[in-house]
């Protein structure tokens, strides 16, 4: 159990990451339109962030210094601030479908329509940055989101014919009646997912926040392994119940319900129940992790002090940036826009800006002057200049691809 | 950085800029947004003699169609209309971050701060409550 409650940062990062009302929607519908051809994508993209937030959480333990300082830092103010407003506006899209993702859940749950529940998840969300103290908040939500589990149990008690799912996930191609640009714009779609970088900022600035040092390294790491593989464990899950379930059917995926739906076909009621409570706990966490991470990117810029290891008052623009996210979140949900859609753009479109995140850790990871003795070795620089390749190539291909496929239709 | 700067001085400026500012306490008072420098009168290469920090130092510094849509922004916000200066007689360390020698209170820098806290943070129940 400790060990266990040791990992929670990561796991809330990752669950954050990969199951948020987006990445449940994209896993659910990968699978229910390509079956497992696109499982490597999802894996290259587990693979680039374990990679990628080992280093930042190492710089962020040994000089202190979270992701976006090194950001403005490293590209300067000009560069800075483009990623600064890009991420800023990538936080608020996603944040808009968490906070609407947690309502259709309870509107599951209730029959009670989702828009009447948007000002209280809101709330919700505010009061557990306003008073709740970190380390409390990410063993919470990341404990409940294991209940996620559930998927792979209900996985295993549909008895699929796990051959026919490796060979798919192994020999991958583009499934009959779906264009190639669509199937690559899907790939990008579940490789940015496991990519967003609200992620780096999230996990080096909660480093900070948990006052990690140099003997913190090896929490670093097993964070970080456990975490997102655990997070990518979720998706594959999901998409394999897709495949199994919604695919012969031919059943499409528009909202959060549609992705319960295995669970409960596998489990009945208990299935049910237990999947809106992971789900619940998954938006909940990840509307934290991004209303947080748009407090923390804004800080880090201008250098106002930041964080929830002080009171609200000595970090008064910090909490302030959050009340306002939250409250412009609600308001664009309260439109009635597509949350589904929402996140759809929002992980393309981070997708495109991944680059001015990602560089820059990089560098750090090498400059001595911050890092001593702790500067990236050999194989873990080639493995993150390969991804810094990959990153690159999805973030120049990511727009076209988008106009080409009219969005993935 | 490029070597063909003269002074150790400039060079050491232009190293602080988009740097960290802390103060004694360690608390967080800005980013070094823009440098005040001043002709040097022996005809000898310009001085730093401040750091200039928020949006309004920043907007200049940017330049272009952004920095003046921030400028114009930092005006209307702010009653000042003068960047936050901390003078360089102040600056105790240049490093990862920079740090100074006297609080973050006591600083222009903190002026942003102070004036959300009093007219908004403060309000609201729990604020002076250290998290649960």
């Amino acid at each position: 159990m400790k060990r266990l409650l040791a990992v929670t940062l990561g796991i809330l990062t990752a669950i954050g990451g990969f199951m948020d009302a987006g990445d449940i929607v994209a896993n659910a519908t990968a699978g229910s339109r390509f079956g497992m051809n696109l499982l490597w994508a999802m894996v290259l993209g587990v693979g680039g962030i374990v990679v990628y937030a080992e280093m930042a959480g190492r710089v962020a333990a040994i000089s202190g210094r979270p992701t976006f300082d090194l950001v403005r830092e490293r590209l300067g103010a000009r560069m800075g601030i483009a990623n600064l407003v890009a991420s800023l506006f990538i936080n608020l899209l996603t944040l808009v479908a968490e906070i609407a993702g947690m309502a259709v859940v309870i509107q599951l749950a209730t029959d009670v329509n989702y828009l009447l529940w948007l000002p209280l998840m809101g709330l919700f969300v505010w009061i557990v940055i306003w008073r709740v103290r970190f380390s409390t908040m990410e063993t919470v939500f990341g404990l409940v989101g294991l209940t996620l589990l559930v998927m792979a149990v209900a996985l295993w008690q549909l008895h699929p014919d796990w051959s026919a799912l490796w060979h798919q996930s192994s020999h991958p191609h583009v499934t009959g009646g779906e264009g190639t640009p669509t199937y690559f714009y899907y790939a990008i779609g579940l490789f940015g997912a496991a990519m967003t970088p609200y992620e780096v900022f999230f996990f080096s600035s909660g480093a900070v926040e948990e006052h990690w040092s140099r003997k913190d390294l090896a929490e670093n790491r097993a964070n970080v392994f456990v975490g997102f593989p655990l997070g990518g464990f979720l998706s594959f899950s999901l998409m394999a119940l897709a495949t199994v379930v919604l695919q012969p059917r031919g059943i499409g995926v528009d909202q959060i319900g549609h992705a319960a739906l295995p669970t409960v076909v596998s489990l009945g009621k208990v299935g049910l129940a237990l999947i809106l409570v992971g789900f619940f706990a998954a938006t909940f966490g990840a509307a934290l992790e991004v209303s947080l991470s748009s407090g923390y990117t804004l800080s880090q810029y201008f250098g106002w002090q930041w964080g929830k290891f002080v009171r609200p008052r000595e970090a008064s623009r910090f909490h302030l940036t959050m009340v306002v996210s939250i409250v412009l979140a609600v308001l664009v949900a309260l439109t009635a826009v597509d949350p589904v859609k929402v996140t759809e753009y929002s992980i393309v479109l981070s997708a495109a800006a991944l680059p001015l995140t990602y560089f820059p850790i990089l560098v750090v990871a090498n400059d001595p002057d911050y890092m001593g003795d702790k500067v990236n070795g050999r194989f873990g620089n080639a493995v993150a200049s390969f991804y810094l390749v990959v990153i690159l190539v999805v973030a120049l291909a990511t727009i076209p691809l988008m106009i080409v496929t009219k969005a993935g239709q | 950085m490029s070597g063909d700067l003269p002074d150790g001085e400039l060079r050491a400026g232009l190293h602080l800029l988009d740097h960290q500012i802390v103060d004694p306490d360690g608390w967080m008072a800005g980013n070094v947004d823009d440098l005040e420098l001043e002709a040097d009168p022996d005809g000898g290469p310009p001085v730093v003699t401040a750091i200039l920090s928020g949006a309004g130092a920043l907007a200049h510094h940017l330049g272009g169609r952004f920095g003046r849509a921030l400028e114009a922004l930092d005006e209307r916000l702010t009653a000042e209309g003068v960047p936050s200066r901390v003078p360089f007689d102040v600056v105790a360390e240049i490093g990862s971050h920079v740090r100074v020698t006297v609080r973050r209170e006591e600083l222009e820098t903190n002026r942003g701060e102070a004036w959300v806290r009093r007219t908004i943070i403060d309000h609201i129940p729990g604020a002076g409550h250290a998290s649960e």
